[in-house]
């Protein structure tokens, strides 16, 4: 190892890593941690907004004062939890089947799983209002007998929890696929032979191996359904805002812009929050990996 | 057994949607329900007719583009800095060039937005494309690492020893490698570009919309099937994307780090 | 040990076939095991010995056969009724689980009381050198402890077959040795009857009363090692078992009853053989380095010549050259002679066996 570091400086000398990384750093720089800063100096009233510039915490006074906030945000968390229970339930087969070496259809179900990742999420948002939105036939049947709104299932929470799960059910999959790539399929077949029922097998030995993938995978589904716009906005429309919608609304159309950076500010510590604990649960689980292979 | 059932489900429930709009595009009815009223072409054709829709798709596909160019090239640099030069600090730059990922898009977008109104720039192709940037790098970049990470450093090594100076190594030895992994990160930047919303929404003036955007705001104005066959148009675009992504890097290499290996 | 004369055996397995992946993997294999007996499944990879045991541990099911303990069909049971202990290649240990947790699983499945479990584990531990071990996860365990926790977890509940796959092969050769022994006696003590899968030789005779050699899913020979050693079966018997030189030959005489003469490159030997094999045919003939004695200075014409020694760490091997090249380990006492001496190489014809030619060299 120590002699390839070396053989790698004098190979590479000419070509410093700070040379490599200007362009990319510039852009970051004034870019990114730019604007993030941009929205920080804004929540903290230093810029934007109509008021005269100067230090303060009114902005955030103001965004968790306002009266719909509790409501949002616990709309926000009720949909997250929800949709990370979709997505356990749907998730953990489909991760055990695709970690499994005598599963025939591997291959296409981990393409169509996994195609939420890449394949366009507005394109399929629609999909969805066109099967229960207005005029659709589940929006019939509700109608004629659930009582339901003509708008059929859009611009409830319950569209929302689905337009979510389908969108992240592949996060949760490979989270838990992950942490299953260790469970070697003779620590089953060990407790069967030890006279475990499938159940007993499953409580005992699958679950808690699958654990940290599971923690994880919750953690990273909440964290995105939590923050997540595109999603929310068009299933649940306005009157069922989530946080990062309204937001959105704050900026764009109340033109709140200090309350919206302030709630962009605490949204993104959240969401930063978040993902380190799933990070950090995703690091243990392979951490006790290594120390469990055989030395 | 329930397990099985689950499995279908889920990869049913997974492309549902995309199947629903595909069938729907067709209808040759006016509303955006499913299922459609008969069967019919119109809505393509008024789609490509459309003035708005038009230019927004100009305005996505260029941006696409650039965003892809400008965000590989960039990539592989950085990524390279990082894998074959351990200097100090070089984990937390590491983070920080990937740290977009764990910021919701749109927070990201009112950054950008602040920032540009701040500096009075306007929007244009160049300013969606730098907004682009930020959130395609990481992938780019995360990829690039993998790839390089993954090459057999002994090969440059003896190229130095026959004279190659350091850039012709790198443009003879190192970059025939990355061919894969460049093609996929250029197909990865631009799906994530041109389906953009979060980001986009707040960057955009009019004039410049992207197709999202576009369907975005028809969404809730004047909804029509004409605004499914758009999102064909992106879900096709996307599958074609994923699909030659499994092709040249492999979706279990890029996605579950390695097949599982199993003991005879 | 002598068990009982039992006329039908404990485990019995009748034509058992299987394919998968559309190869034939197990074709018509047939088994006898009394009870108390340790066999061995030996084999090369590929044989089909792993997919034997997971059918008779229930993880697959054969397309035609049967498989019965004591009478009993153990088919028709799913894997955790069928009481039978395994240890696989890997331990399988419970990672999250400390060692007398991990041995206390099989009797807590079974709904034994607590003090007895306890009882019962502790007794097992001691009984393996383990006592140390009671509270320690398995990833800070050697493999040669590993393996023998998952022996216990295994014993413990007094399975009415043991199913060992392996058991020695992931630990290094000095390890090994010694496992051997202790794996053989605890098990005779146990007087557990047992099943082990194995492709190195050395490991299958010396733990196994009776070995069944599987060849590309069917059954070669079954027997007791000296059986296997002095009358192999067939070629690929022959073959694989010990450490056989190998020259083709022609048959020049026969006697009908098997007694052979063969004649390879003008050197004239005997050999035994089926007793089909008659005058002009071609055969193989294989010859154990052990059989063969060398004289150096007879009046006759001597064929060979000593072309090189190695000392190895069981004894000398000597390369001839000649006619054919043989390689002999001659026994301690006789000397060796030096290198370039012309020597004779002779065997009793019995040690040599002969079958037809295989058409397919290999």
């Amino acid at each position: 190892m120590s002699v390839s570091a070396s053989a790698d400086g004098r190979l590479w000398r000419g070509l410093r890593p700070a040379a490599l990384l200007a362009p990319v750093a510039v852009l970051y720089l004034v870019v990114y941690l730019g604007g993030l800063a941009m929205i920080a100096t804004t929540s903290l009233g230093l810029s934007g907004g109509d008021a005269d510039a100067h230090l303060s915490f009114a902005a955030y006074a103001q965004a968790l004062a306002a009266p719909g906030i509790p409501a949002i945000v616990t709309r926000t968390i009720l949909v997250g939890i929800a949709t990370v229970a979709v997505c356990l339930i749907l998730g953990f087969p489909v991760a055990r089947y695709i970690t499994s070496t005598e599963a025939r259809w591997r291959g296409v179900v981990m393409v169509c799983v996994l195609s939420p990742l890449m394949v366009s999420a507005i394109g399929r948002i629609f999909g969805w209002i066109a099967l229960f939105g207005p005029g659709s036939f589940v929006a019939r049947v509700m109608v004629a007998f659930l009582g339901g709104k003509p708008t059929g299932l859009l611009y409830t929470e319950t569209a929302m929890v689905i337009g979510l799960a389908n969108l992240l059910l592949p996060f949760m999959v490979l989270s838990i696929a992950a942490s299953r790539a260790h469970l070697d399929e003779d620590l089953l077949k060990a407790s069967a032979s030890l006279g475990a029922t499938p159940l007993a097998t499953f409580r005992q030995i699958e679950l808690p191996l699958s654990l940290p993938g599971i923690v994880g995978g919750a953690l990273i589904v909440f964290s995105l359904a939590a923050s997540n716009f595109v999603t929310a906005a068009l299933l649940g429309g306005s009157g069922r805002d989530v946080i990062a919608y309204h937001i959105y609304l704050d900026i764009l159309v109340y033109f709140q812009e200090r309350r919206g950076a302030a709630l962009a500010v605490m949204l993104l510590i959240v969401e930063v929050v978040l993902l380190a604990l799933a990070v950090a649960a995703g690091r243990s689980a392979a951490d006790d990996d290594a120390k469990r292979t055989t030395p | 057994m329930i397990n099985r059932a689950l499995v279908i489900t889920a990869a049913l429930f997974a492309v549902l949607p995309g199947a629903i709009v595909l069938l729907a595009s067709f209808t040759a009815g006016a509303t955006m329900a499913f299922p459609p009223q008969g069967l019919s072409l119109r809505w393509y054709v008024e789609l490509f007719s459309n003035a708005d829709f038009l230019d927004a798709l100009w305005v996505s596909l260029v941006v696409a583009f650039a965003t892809s160019l400008v965000a590989v090239a960039l990539a592989i640099p950085a990524a390279f800095a990082l894998v074959r030069h351990r200097f100090r600090g070089a984990t937390v730059v590491e983070a920080i060039l990937l740290s977009p990922l764990a910021v919701p898009h749109a927070v990201v977008g009112i950054g950008i937005l602040q920032l540009y109104s701040h500096l009075a720039v306007r929007a244009d192709f160049v300013s969606l494309t730098i907004g682009h940037l930020i959130i395609t790098i990481p992938f780019a970049t995360r990829m690039l690492i993998a790839s390089l990470s993954g090459l057999d450093q002994r090969i440059e090594q003896a190229a130095a020893s026959l004279g190659a100076p350091p850039v012709q190594v790198f443009r003879t030895i190192v970059l025939p490698q990355l061919k894969m992994a460049t093609f996929g990160a250029l197909v990865a930047a631009f799906i994530i570009s041109f389906d953009d919303l979060a980001l986009t929404v707040f960057l955009v003036q009019p004039g410049y919309a992207t197709v999202p955007v576009l369907l975005f705001g028809q969404a809730e104005n004047n909804p029509s099937p004409a605004i499914h066959a758009a999102s064909v148009l992106l879900l096709v675009a996307s599958w074609v994307g994923l699909l030659l992504l499994d092709r040249l890097v492999g979706l279990e290499r890029l996605l579950l780090h390695a097949p599982k290996a199993r003991a005879s | 040990m002598n068990p009982a004369p039992v006329p039908s055996p404990y485990l019995q397995l009748a034509n058992v076939t299987i394919a998968l992946g559309g190869k034939r993997v197990l074709d018509d294999i047939n088994l006898g095991l009394q009870k108390g007996e340790l066999l061995g499944l030996l084999g090369p990879s590929g044989s089909g010995k792993t997919t034997l045991l997971n059918i008779i541990g229930g993880f697959l099911s054969p397309e035609r056969g049967a498989v019965t303990i004591a009478g009993d069909d153990v088919l028709r049971l799913p894997p955790h009724r069928r009481d039978i202990g395994i240890t696989f290649q890997h331990y399988a240990l419970f990672p999250h689980m400390n060692v007398f947790d991990n041995v206390a699983y099989g009797l807590r499945q079974r709904g034994v009381a607590r003090g007895e479990i306890e009882a019962r584990v502790d007794a097992m531990l001691e009984r393996l050198a383990l006592r140390d071990f009671r509270t320690r996860m398995p990833r800070a365990l050697s493999g040669g402890q590993q393996q023998r926790v998952a022996l216990a977890r295994a014993l413990v509940v007094r399975p009415r077959l043991m199913l060992l796959d392996e058991p020695l092969a992931n630990l290094d050769a000095a390890l090994r040795k010694q496992v051997r022994y202790e794996i053989r006696e605890i098990l005779r003590q146990s007087e557990v009857t047992s099943v082990f899968v194995t492709h190195d030789q050395d490991e299958a005779f010396s733990l196994c009363d009776r070995v069944a050699v599987l060849n590309a899913g069917r059954i070669a020979q079954t027997g007791a090692p000296v059986e296997l050693i002095a009358r192999p079966a067939d070629a690929f018997v022959a073959g694989f078992v010990g450490d056989p030189n190998r020259f083709r030959a022609r048959v020049t005489g026969a006697d009908g009853a098997g007694a052979l003469r063969i004649v390879a490159n003008g050197f004239v030997a005997e050999a035994e053989g089926a007793s089909v094999l008659g005058t002009g045919a071609e055969v193989d003939v294989y010859l154990r380095p052990e059989a063969i004695r060398l004289e150096a200075g007879r009046g006759d014409a001597p064929s060979f010549e000593i072309k090189d020694a190695l000392h190895l760490a069981g004894g000398a091997e000597v390369l001839l050259s000649g006619p054919v090249s043989l390689r002999v380990r001659p026994s301690a006492s006789d000397p060796i002679p030096p290198i370039g001496t012309r020597v004779t190489a002779s065997w009793r014809g019995s040690d040599a066996r002969a079958f037809a030619a295989a058409d397919a060299t290999r």
